[in-house]
């Protein structure tokens, strides 16, 4: 598995991250809010994908930073995609095809390249998220490859965003080596350094004088065909593909670490990983 | 056996098998470590076959440790058929390899667990021998789950099962 080494909030062309933001709405609005502010502030054009309720929270995210979306639409710089809508225009016979994908979201995104063509795009889908939700995880690494196919035509970052608790049973390799191949960075869960912290100690708590032999283990695992990620989500891996005997209690441990960690802090969102 | 880990070295070079066999035993004196010196040897070895027949001297192993700096493809051959085999699938198989090694790859995506740095630093091929012999240790004991999932409980496949023809012509046993 790649451990992170380089920053994950580099949005540069052809950067394609991943955020497993698990039930935190909170976190999700709060990051690609961010995401998205730090790039209209740079002149790049944005196109996002979204629920509803989710552009909304973005909307409300970036007059936080004292961006107005309204303003940014009317220009021409922020373009919104109902969510639920073009996936479906996406789907033929229950799966995505290219031609469908390239005719309805290539087909945006190139329009708005050529309207803006000095200037950077930052796009953000959660398309693969609603089928992940639905429980087609082959159908989202179907669509993410389809968004790396139109990377390799236009250029632009994209962010996309999954509903999936890293502490949970779903966060293993066999679940989600297609979704870690298909993108460059896994960007660090909330609190990550309390997550690296936690993992630490429950390790410790659980494993005693052994935890130091198993660390030797998994700081040599890094994945070249993986998305960069952290060392504590690195860990986690490991442990889930490695000692599922001691896994669930390791982590349910961790998780009890951050939540105390997180009453007494409120550190978080991609710019302070 | 009780207390005792076995851990199966699958490696053709004798000089580095050498340090490696010096390394487990300063390292990490509760492991026994098996040897093979090719895919075939591994392959009678997990199917207890042959010089291998006796459960008790040689036990199956708690983890693999398959060095891919070879020539052949035989050590990912030797990982795909044991990944395939529900038997033998479950047993942990670490590859050895220089940072890299385009094996390393192949390797995970045939459903190895770990990669060992191969080195030529005695120091670090101590720290790696020690560290294997904790992941085994871990694998075995579990203080509420040994038995309920331990390797130990799986038992072996038929030697028929799972080895070419000209390999199998020993009684299989230990189902």
């Amino acid at each position: 598995m790649s451990s992170h080494r380089d920053s994950p909030d580099s949005h540069g062309p052809k950067v394609h991250v991943v955020e497993l933001f698990g039930d935190n709405e909170q976190l999700l609005a709060r990051n690609v809010g961010r995401y998205l502010g730090d790039g209209l502030r740079r002149g790049d054009s944005l196109l996002v994908a979204a629920t509803t309720d989710h552009a909304a929270a973005f909307c409300r995210q970036l007059e936080l930073e004292g961006l107005n979306a309204e303003t940014a639409v009317a220009a021409g710089r922020l373009v919104f995609l109902n969510a639920e809508k073009t996936l479906s225009r996406c789907m033929a016979n229950g799966q995505p095809t290219w031609e469908r994908f390239d005719d309805t979201i290539g087909t945006v995104v190139r329009d708005i390249r050529a309207k803006n063509g000095h200037t950077g795009l930052r796009a953000y889908g959660e398309l693969v998220g609603l089928l992940w939700k639905a429980g087609d995880a082959g159908a989202a690494v179907s669509l993410e490859q389809y968004w790396n196919r139109l990377m390799g035509h236009v250029e632009f970052s994209l962010y996309c965003a999954y509903p999936i608790d890293v502490f949970g049973n779903e966060f293993q390799v066999t679940t989600l080596d297609g979704i870690l191949r298909t993108h460059t960075h896994l960007l660090p869960t909330r609190w990550n350094g309390d997550l690296r912290l936690a993992m630490s100690h429950a390790m410790d708590e659980i494993l005693g004088d052994k935890a130091d032999a198993l660390r030797f283990l998994i700081k040599t695992n890094f994945r070249a065909a993986w998305a960069k990620m952290s060392d504590a989500e690195a860990t986690i891996l490991w442990l889930r593909n490695n000692l599922p005997d001691y896994s669930d209690e390791i982590l349910a441990l961790a998780r009890q670490h951050c939540e105390q960690a997180c009453l007494t802090s409120r550190a978080g969102g991609y710019k302070q990983q | 056996m009780k207390g005792r880990y076995t851990v199966l070295v699958v490696e053709q070079n004798g000089d580095y098998l050498g340090r490696i066999l010096v390394a487990f035993v300063k390292a990490s004196p509760r492991v026994c470590v098996s040897i093979a010196v090719d895919e075939a040897d591994a392959r009678r070895y997990l199917v207890a076959e042959g010089l291998h027949a006796d459960d008790d001297e040689f036990p199956l192993p708690q983890l693999v440790v398959l060095d891919l700096d070879n020539e052949s493809a035989s050590g990912l051959d030797l990982l795909a058929w044991l990944k395939r085999n529900p038997q033998l699938a479950r047993i942990p198989v670490l590859v050895l390899a220089v940072p890299g090694c385009p094996k390393i790859e192949q390797a995970f995506s045939l459903g190895a667990n770990s990669w060992l740095p191969k080195t030529d630093d005695d120091k670090a091929i101590l720290e790696m021998a020690q560290a294997v012999g904790v992941y085994a240790m871990l694998l075995q004991s579990h203080p509420e789950k040994a038995g309920a999932s331990s390797l130990s409980a799986i038992g072996r496949p038929a030697a028929c099962n799972c080895v070419n023809s000209s390999e199998s012509s020993g009684p299989s046993r230990g189902l």
